[in-house]
């Protein structure tokens, strides 16, 4: 795995331009310094503050990160679906050699759900309840490729079957009700890959669902990406689906990319602090238990006045000076390993451990 | 083990079903179905299960909240389903519970000093500057400053409100505590906090805990003994570590195969089930595990497995049990 992942080395870094223009070649999606800020009231909610990353062909990306780190917000910027008073300031977001945030609303709503699907979280909020599942997958699909009547009804049972629906004639004609949360879960899945995209974006796929449904979903969901070829983005707070199913992982912290990394890489010698001290709070199946857990000191910052530099300097054990003046590049650690943290300067592997 | 605190026996806990024109009861919810459990002084029993298992049902019965409709709950010789009046109130406070969800489980006009101070108001434990005192000395300990004291719910973080409700559940001097998904809809970083606050708690005040939580992770984390319920039965009740290296039952396998484990270079068997659980209205025959069983023979649809010991201090609810006993779940690897 390591070996490929050198092969076509992965390009996206904040800094370096020219880099990320040969990257966009190889990559089907790239994000390169996404700003997307919140105006309220209090005051301007920095949720997201220069996010770059790549994602290529056949990819399954882990995007994880804590509560109110900006990961669902980093798909939706992605998809433009962004509310009021929320607005992407700043940022390109480069899909099939087109920049979508320089689309109008009409190109943009002909990828949306036909060349990037989207699952959400809670599949019971996202189907409309005096539909059937049918009609509900049926309208994506008229809506992308010019199917009518038979043809369609067909199609729907296709794609519910695809998502080994059982019974998918049965469960076509039936209201979301009906259904158990694991087969509302696989409709909306069905929705997603109805119209054969490029690149699925699946934000907490799983988090409703209990851990028995949840395997049988994440197994699916790794199945249909052999089946179909397309890119995968998980958004996920649960690092062990991430070690599990995704190639790499981009982990944000409060609006930033800190690291992103081959999977197993990321698991076994994290680069960035907030990354590594996120993986020990999490209890293992082989942790002593008579010992503590180690946890982050501190809270999330408020993003509407977040630290300066390095938003994670408060909470880091190894911040310096510089952490709070400086803000660190997201830089290359070692092959397709990349931290945003001044520790790495000059890239000594182990530089904080040893601090 | 140490002398049991809490013993419960053939508890059984039925919601009717009322339906047609008259509301009449056409059957029952068979939430808690014939559990039976003991918890030692100090220690920490665990109980995982998906949603809909009745773990959260059973808890409610250990503390009183809800009267097993059959079976009894015995808190050290005081049968709790005959403890009324004046024996109750001595009883109350020495059980408490904590809740999953905080931002439900506080009431948004209240303060964080009133809120921990009304169950010490309602024991009539403690006044004036004295329940102040008290008070702040309950939210120091449970890791909050004293600015909190007149904060609002709303103002305060998951994390710092969940501190709250284990604060005011301390009020009372409890001895017993059911703590229900505790951490269930907190970040991870937040998680730790939380836990290691209640292992501290535990040990500062020997606490005894019914830890409920469908993390099983986090289950093994807090517990010394661990049951696994499925349909309102325990399939599986041992120590924690056996449990965890070789599951006797094969709903606790797959349960364990299920997590996503953050550790890339761990194996585990592959066990996916099928299906969903099914309704506890109308539980499938015999072994209530058989129809999403990969390992099911025609007796498990026929005779319900009891639950019998099949190592020493473990007990599994399996017709077939003995076959898991040398197959670990998990196999460590270094390649890939």
């Amino acid at each position: 795995m390591r070996g490929s992942m050198s092969r076509d080395a992965p390009v996206a870094t904040a800094h370096a331009g020219e880099a990320t223009g040969s990257g966009r070649g190889q990559s089907l999606l790239s994000v390169e310094n996404l700003r997307t800020h919140f105006f309220t009231y209090q005051g301007v909610v920095q949720a997201l503050n220069g996010v770059s990353f790549d994602i290529r062909g056949n990819e399954a990306v882990g995007l994880v990160g804590e509560t109110g780190c900006g990961k669902s917000l980093t798909a939706l910027s992605v998809m433009r679906l962004v509310e009021e008073p929320g607005r992407i300031l700043d940022g390109e977001v480069w899909f099939e050699g087109k920049d979508l945030l320089q689309l109008t609303e009409a190109e943009m709503r002909r990828i949306r759900g036909n060349r990037i699907a989207m699952i959400f979280q809670d599949p019971s909020t996202y189907l409309n309840p005096v539909f059937t599942i049918g009609n509900q997958i049926g309208e994506v699909i008229s809506l992308h490729q010019r199917l009518r009547g038979k043809e369609l009804n067909r199609r729907v049972v296709d794609t519910l079957h695809m998502v080994r629906m059982p019974d998918p004639e049965r469960v076509a004609r039936q209201y979301p009700h009906q259904l158990s949360g694991g087969m509302r879960q696989r409709c909306l899945i069905a929705m997603a890959v109805a119209c054969n995209p490029k690149l699925i974006i699946a934000d907490e796929p799983t988090t409703a669902l209990d851990v028995t449904v949840q395997a049988a979903i994440l197994l699916l969901l790794g199945e249909l990406r052999q089946e179909t070829g397309g890119a995968l983005l998980l958004i996920t707070h649960n690092l062990g689906i991430v070690a599990e199913i995704c190639d790499r992982v981009i982990v944000m912290y409060s609006g930033d990319v800190v690291e992103a990394s081959p999977t197993r890489e990321l698991f076994v010698s994290p680069a960035h602090p907030y990354t590594n001290l996120l993986l020990d709070a999490v209890p293992k199946l082989h942790q002593d238990p008579s010992e503590r857990l180690p946890s982050i000191p501190g809270s999330v910052p408020n993003l509407i006045h977040p630290p300066s530099a390095c938003r994670f300097h408060p909470r880091c054990p190894h911040a310096r000076e510089v952490c709070a003046t400086e803000k660190p590049l997201l830089q290359a650690v070692s092959d397709g390993h990349m931290a945003a943290c001044h520790l790495w300067y000059p890239p000594r592997r182990g530089s904080w451990e040893a601090a | 083990m140490t002398k049991p605190l809490l013993t419960m026996r053939h508890v059984r806990e039925l919601f009717p079903i009322s339906g047609g024109f008259f509301g009449r009861t056409v059957g029952y919810t068979r939430a808690v179905d014939g559990v039976d459990a003991t918890i030692g002084k100090g220690q920490t029993l665990g109980l995982v299960g998906e949603s809909g298992c009745g773990k959260s049902t059973l808890g409610r019965i250990a503390v009183k909240l809800l009267d097993p409709t059959e079976g009894f709950v015995m808190f050290e010789d005081i049968d709790l389903s005959k403890a009324e009046g004046a024996s109750w109130k001595e009883l109350r406070p020495q059980m408490q519970m904590v809740f999953q969800d905080t931002q439900s489980s506080l009431d948004p006009r209240m303060t964080v000093e009133s809120t921990v101070a009304e169950p010490l108001q309602l024991v009539g434990m403690k006044r004036g500057s004295e329940l102040y005192e008290t008070v702040a000395s309950l939210t120091l300990r449970v890791g909050l400053n004293l600015d909190h004291l007149n904060r609002y719910p709303h103002e305060l973080s998951g994390g710092e409100r969940q501190r709250v409700v284990i604060a005011r559940a301390l009020a009372t001097n409890p001895r017993f505590v059911v703590l229900d998904e505790p951490t269930a809809s907190l970040d991870v970083s937040v998680q730790a906090h939380i836990l290691n606050l209640l292992k501290d708690l535990q040990r500062a005040f020997s606490l005894t805990y019914l830890f409920i939580s469908h993390d099983l992770s986090v289950v093994r984390f807090m517990s010394d003994d661990v049951g696994v319920m499925y349909l309102g039965k325990i399939v599986e009740i041992a120590r924690t570590e056996p449990i965890y290296a070789t599951p006797l039952h094969p709903y606790t396998r797959a349960l364990l195969a299920a997590i996503p484990i953050p550790d890339p270079t761990l194996r585990k068997q592959r066990l996916v089930l099928g299906g969903d659980v099914p309704s506890a209205d109308s539980p499938p025959p015999g072994c209530r595990f058989h129809p999403r069983c990969p390992w099911a023979a025609a007796i498990c649809s026929e005779e319900e497995p009891k639950l019998r010991g099949i190592i020493t201090e473990h007990r599994a609810a399996c017709h077939f049990a003995e076959q898991f006993k040398d197959q670990p779940v998990y196999v460590s690897s270094n390649g890939g």
